[in-house]
């Protein structure tokens, strides 16, 4: 029970780097694969932040707009320099990784004796209950916040600019602006589940991020495959499609690991679920005409 | 109102493929008048009106709007005075997104897209209101998603959001080229009527000689990058369709 109660906590910190890739993917028809650094250069801030002594306060904002910085230049080398999406998420990614090393100094950093959101937020005595309440607190704030965004003029026009380009900037929205802007936040929200994540986990390592865009990837697949099945299709759905989908293929990964199978097949598995999630909508369609 | 002066373009200058898609156009446009702008492919229509729009840049000349200088000004700056509808409506709305959302959009052409919900009950009254006159009985049908609309249905809606909010200049590049008989007869006189009743000042690019006849109290007719006839609205009153076929002959 414990095991699957820590994957659904995994889960529900990983959600917010899933709204980041909906935003990126879903909302602005961007494939932005940044995360895989971006989630890193969370952790690695907050490791470094709290391990010199600072609050969790500080490191969690501190991830907040580093994420966004390397979200930002991804959207400027896009947008201004002309490079295509994926290649551009590639160039920062892989800048990411010599950054993240000097943040940090070396390759891991414990933060066994550090304080931290989970050591300094008490809301009940059993630990483990402790962190699914303060992660599930914390998602669900965010997850308002983007609703709320994402219903505003400005939400609006950050959703047209990813379906209709031409549309939207005969109605004066700076389209590479607002392109900048969304993968800005839609890192940023990514390195604050680095953050949660390093925190939940007590360490923070170079390697942490490496295919965890592809975790994304499935999760939003798994929300958005839902949702249409259950024909739900108000923005307050799909975002709690993707905590689903996070929390879900959590579970999935924890059963396959419960059930036997050898770790060094997780990648694969992971592969092999996010294949089914991305091809069954096709595969229902064809089944139905 | 809107001047037109020694406008240049041309594509892939100095390679072989090198077209002059506008040469030496100076055009001068009344307030409140509907004009056409008529040619054959290739005869530099759409490039000129999407100049006008901001899409394209030229290499030389001027466009002014009330006096204002325009030809560098990207496409988004250029809102606050111009409203667009595409051939296709495909371009001219968002699919994934609600009529109402579109609408909201159209809303706030002229102005900046903050960070406030502005959907509320009186927002979608005007709506309501504003598609009633379509009778298509879409004011019903607010949340539905853009993209579950017919083309002709598109187009329509295009054409009224494109007027929702305040325009100097309306232009509108080829509106029935993608839609059935049927529906373009109805986006036509949708946008003939709007265009008077509002007293706008509108630039409409076809192909569709009938078009001439019909509508508008201008003609441009332009060939390979020249303007080659200019058509008053005196002339244009005792115009039939057979004048207009011995032009392209």
């Amino acid at each position: 029970m414990q095991f699957y109660l820590t994957a659904i906590c995994l889960g529900l910190s990983l959600t917010m780097l899933g709204w980041g890739i909906y935003l990126s993917l879903k909302i602005f028809n961007i494939p932005d694969i940044t995360t895989d650094g971006s989630y890193t250069l969370g952790a690695a801030i907050t490791a470094i932040q709290l391990s010199n002594g600072s609050n969790w306060q500080l490191a969690l904002l501190f991830s907040f707009l580093g994420g966004a910085i390397a979200g930002m230049l991804t959207g400027f080398i896009h947008t201004r320099l002309r490079v295509n999406a994926l290649l551009s998420g590639i160039i920062v990614m892989t800048a990411l990784y010599s950054i993240n090393l000097m943040i940090m100094k070396r390759s891991n950093i414990p933060l066994l004796q550090v304080n931290h959101v989970f050591s300094s937020l008490q809301l009940i005595s059993d630990p483990y209950t402790n962190q699914i309440l303060i992660v599930l607190a914390g998602t669900i704030l965010i997850g308002f916040l983007l609703f709320y965004m994402l219903k505003t003029d400005f939400g609006i026009a950050m959703r047209a600019t990813g379906n209709s380009e031409t549309m939207v900037s005969a109605m004066g929205v700076n389209t590479n602006r607002m392109k900048i802007i969304g993968l800005g936040i839609a890192n940023a929200l990514t390195a604050l589940s680095g953050s949660i994540v390093a925190q939940l986990q007590q360490f923070s390592d170079i390697n942490m991020g490496i295919g965890i865009v592809i975790f994304g990837l499935g999760s939003v697949m798994i929300g958005e495959t839902t949702m249409t099945l259950l024909k739900k299709n108000g923005i307050l759905w799909r975002i709690f499609g993707v905590l689903f989908g996070c929390v879900v293929f959590r579970l999935i990964i924890a059963f396959t690991l419960a059930s036997g199978a050898d770790p060094n097949l997780l990648k694969l598995i992971t592969a092999l679920v996010v294949l089914v999630f991305v091809s069954l909508p096709k595969f229902n369609r064809k089944l139905s005409s | 109102m809107l001047e037109i002066n020694e406008l240049n373009l041309t594509f892939h200058p100095g390679t072989a493929q090198e077209v002059k898609a506008l040469k030496h156009i100076n055009l001068n446009i009344e307030k409140g008048s509907f004009t056409l702008l008529l040619g054959s492919n290739g005869s530099g229509k759409s490039t000129l009106l999407n100049i006008l729009a901001g899409t394209l840049l030229p290499n030389s000349g001027k466009v002014l709007l009330n006096g204002k200088e325009l030809q560098n000004e990207a496409a988004y700056l250029r809102s606050p005075y111009i409203a667009r509808v595409f051939q296709n409506p495909t371009q001219g709305t968002a699919p994934d997104l609600t009529l109402l959302d579109n609408f909201r959009i159209a809303s706030l052409r002229t102005q900046p897209k903050g960070l406030k919900i502005g959907i509320n009950a009186a927002f979608r009254k005007k709506v309501a209101d504003h598609v009633s006159i379509l009778n298509l009985g879409l004011e019903n049908r607010l949340d539905q998603l853009m993209g579950s609309f017919s083309g002709g249905q598109r187009q329509a809606l295009s054409l009224l959001m494109a007027t929702f909010d305040s325009l100097d200049l309306l232009l509108l590049d080829e509106p029935t080229a993608a839609l059935d008989p049927r529906s373009a007869e109805l986006v036509l006189n949708l946008a003939n009527r709007i265009i008077k009743e509002k007293n706008l000042t509108a630039i409409m690019v076809t192909h569709e000689l009938q078009h001439c006849i019909k509508v508008g109290d201008r003609i441009i007719q332009l060939d390979q990058g020249e303007v080659i006839r200019d058509i008053s609205a005196t002339q244009k009153s005792s115009l039939r369709l057979d004048d207009v076929f011995t032009w392209f002959a």
